[in-house]
């Protein structure tokens, strides 16, 4: 069904109205939340105070009291996150209807335009706005999630920014930041659009060529597995470019608003390594052995 | 790198944008360098520091500060919708509560867990009380073995389910355990304080037992044996109570005046004995005074004049008296007797140390038991003094030896040194002076002198055989 303009609006402002609501509602249960913290904190204290002379009998009663205050805590705490995750997913819904959107607008033919600051803010912002992945207890982190890769069958939907390995040159080919058009079956290749407008070239490439980014970011307080360890090899977006370069991961992200710094890999500087860059999690994948060097 | 990466921009990608395409590394232009503008990061790690509470959470009242889309949105009415630019700042606010409350869940997670981990060890403790407990019963039934066959099931499980259970518990604690460490840094804190294990100071008790029978003898030892043998010496077995009122007199003297008080309830409850009572039991005793025991001179006699009905030679005024008193009580009996021998002694017919004791010692039971345990007494005090004595000896001598001991010590780091000093010397190819020499044979000389007296004491301590 294609989606006009006009519905996508309706949609969209319906999302909206919905996240006012819920943001509403994420204030009641923080208050409530709140109450649960302070007695908590406050038999917390009293434990403490009376842990000095120890009664096993008292504090074994002191103990099963703030159990029970934990496990008020512990419902209101899942039920604040029940309406957080309820506004993120309007968020996240309003960002795909407007990215549908635009699939559709440059399937019809007219594409914006946008120059090159535009279209670093674009990147930017679209790095920072990817969804996040806060896993649950013992959940684990999904694929394309963070540096999870991606299932073996995963075929990148149109609109999916990807890395693909384009030839440049006679001799020289690169990993360029890439859109899917579309997935093309029968040969088992992607058509891709290069990211930068400038190009207007559109390069069909065989899957192998083609590594999906993430969908979503990886929370590292939460879910840190689902990142690359210091050290690792990765491929990551130079900053201001549009192409990927191998480099070595030097910090991890502290909070889902961070970057990683990465060092790249380059011969000019005399340990082989350039300073440390920050790349946001959207724009680090995993390496494909042999093929990164672009030679 | 550098060459592909200006070969790229070369080729367009960039550079047409007038973007500075020689310097792509420049740290400056890379756009993160804004956190500042990142609400999440910044303010979840305010909170957590400032509050330094071990809880995370963000208080409401910082909500103009660390979350001031989320803020400016609530303080509008429903009516005024959010605008699509707020999205991107919203979203991150949220995110962050959304992570801060997914945290929050876990710190709660893990406080549970430890509380019944602590719990749990509770429990098994108590079971491994209940355990012992029913041991005595797992031992006792192969004993009865008939029984065993129709109850071995029923005993045989009762001990080791629980058992079985705490295993598994504990190593569920551990995973626990883990688990915690790993999801949250604050229970980890309590978990240690509440997981260490119990010391093992069973080495340190067993040693501090043995060292009193290892240490050196000290001076103070020997002034503590010498204060004991000063003790030992010095004390007199208590002297022997002269023989007080027969029980049967106190007893029946007891019982009368208890009845009289029975019956007159009146009557004022004197302590002792009413003078009614003795002269009743005096009344009452007269008849049976005919076999009482006087003293063995009485006897004798009585039984002379029984048997011969004649006397040998008249002794008039005693026999008056034995006929008049002898029945009156023991104590006349006794003056009698004391008569008796006045008038032997007088008479010349008996030397005073040919007199039987007034009272034979043979009769009276308690004195004999009294006398055997003063000289068993005096027995074992003289072979404490000697064995004391004997003591004090082995500490002098070993007080000497320790003092040899330490001088040959002595001399011994002095050897040493010496020896240092010579391999060093020699090492240098310093000539060794003759002062040098001299001393070091003294401290040998001496060395062997002290082993030498060391060797001739006697042995002492706890390698005498």
């Amino acid at each position: 069904m294609p989606l006009t303009a006009d519905v996508a609006a309706q949609q969209v402002q319906e999302r909206l109205r919905s996240l006012h609501r819920l943001i509403y509602d994420i204030e009641t249960e923080r208050t409530r939340n709140e109450q649960c913290i302070d007695s908590i904190l406050r038999a917390e204290k009293a434990t403490e105070s009376s842990s000095s002379a120890d009664d096993s009998s008292s504090s074994s009663h002191q103990q099963m009291q703030l159990k029970s205050l934990y496990k008020a805590g512990l419902t209101a705490a899942e039920q604040e996150e029940r309406v957080l995750r309820a506004a993120l997913s309007r968020i996240y819904e309003i960002r795909s209807i407007k990215n549908e959107r635009r699939i559709q607008a440059r399937h019809a033919g007219n594409k914006e335009t946008i120059g090159c600051g535009a279209l670093m803010k674009m990147l930017l912002s679209a790095a920072q706005t990817l969804p996040l992945h806060v896993g649950r207890v013992g959940e684990r982190a999904p694929p394309l999630c963070g540096a999870v890769p991606a299932d073996p069958g995963h075929i990148a939907r149109p609109g999916d920014a990807v890395a693909a390995l384009v030839r440049v040159s006679e001799k020289e080919e690169n990993w360029i930041l890439a859109e899917v058009v579309s997935w093309l079956p029968a040969q088992g290749k992607y058509e891709v659009d290069d990211i930068d407008e400038e190009q207007k070239n559109r390069h069909v490439l065989s899957k192998r060529r083609v590594v999906a980014l993430p969908l979503m970011r990886a929370e590292p307080r939460t879910d840190e597995p689902a990142l690359f360890p210091k050290g690792a090899l990765v491929m990551a977006l130079y900053p201001q470019t549009t192409c990927f370069y191998r480099a070595v991961v030097n910090r991890l992200p502290a909070t889902h608003a961070d970057p990683y710094e990465v060092l790249f890999e380059d011969s000019s500087y005399a340990d082989g390594y350039s300073p440390a860059e920050r790349v946001a999690q959207r724009y680090v994948i995993a390496i494909k052995e042999g093929k990164g060097r672009g030679t | 790198m550098m060459g592909k990466r200006m070969h790229h921009n070369s080729k367009g990608r960039m550079s047409s944008k007038g973007y500075d395409n020689s310097k792509p590394s420049s740290p400056g232009v890379s756009p993160y360098n804004k956190p500042s503008k990142i609400p999440g990061g910044v303010s979840l790690g305010k909170t957590k520091v400032d509050n330094l509470c071990p809880i995370p959470y963000i208080r409401q009242q910082d909500n103009a500060v660390t979350l001031p889309r989320l803020t400016g949105i609530l303080a509008r009415s429903a009516d005024e919708p959010i605008g699509m630019d707020e999205l991107d700042a919203l979203q991150l606010e949220l995110e962050s509560l959304l992570c801060n409350t997914a945290l929050r869940i876990r710190y709660f997670q893990g406080e549970i867990e430890s509380i019944d981990t602590n719990e749990s060890k509770r429990e098994k403790k108590n079971k491994a009380a209940g355990k012992q407990l029913q041991y005595p019963i797992k031992r006792k039934f192969p004993e009865d073995k008939l029984v065993k066959t129709k109850d071995c099931t029923k005993l045989s499980n009762q001990p080791k389910v629980p058992k079985l259970k705490s295993f598994g518990g504990s190593s569920g604690v551990a995973q626990n355990y883990l688990n915690d460490n790993i999801n949250s840094e604050n229970s980890v804190k309590l978990d240690l304080s509440q997981l260490t294990l119990p010391k093992n100071n069973i080495p340190y008790k067993f040693w501090n037992s043995v060292e009193p029978y290892c240490a050196p003898v000290t001076l103070d030892d020997i002034r503590f044996l010498e204060s004991l043998m000063v003790q030992s010496s010095n004390t007199t077995l208590p002297p022997i109570p002269p023989l007080g009122k027969h029980y049967s007199e106190v007893w029946a003297d007891e019982h009368i005046s208890e009845d009289q008080n029975a019956s007159n309830p009146n009557k004022q409850r004197a302590s002792g004995w009413s003078p009614d009572a003795s002269n009743l039991r005096k009344k009452f005793e007269k008849s049976s005074d005919n076999n009482m025991i006087t003293g063995p001179l009485t006897q004798r006699l009585v039984s002379a004049l029984m048997e011969e009905n004649v006397m040998p030679y008249e002794v008039p005024d005693i026999k008056v008296k034995q006929t008049t008193n002898t029945k009156n009580s023991y104590k006349n009996s006794l003056t009698l007797e004391k008569c008796l021998r006045k008038e032997l002694v007088e008479q010349g017919i008996l030397d005073p140390e040919d007199l039987p004791p007034l009272t034979n010692p043979a009769d009276d039971e308690i004195l004999a038991e009294i006398k055997k345990c003063q000289t068993e007494l005096t027995a074992v005090r003289k072979e404490n003094c000697r064995n004391l004595k004997n003591l004090i000896g082995l500490c002098k001598q070993e007080m000497i030896r320790l003092n040899l001991k330490k001088q040959l010590d002595q001399v011994d780091m002095e050897c040493i040194d010496t020896y240092k000093k010579m391999v060093a010397a020699k090492q240098k190819k310093r000539p060794i002076t003759k002062k040098e020499k001299e001393d070091a044979w003294r401290a040998i000389n001496e060395q062997i002198r002290l082993n030498k007296e060391i060797n001739a004491l006697p042995l002492t301590g706890p390698n005498t055989s």
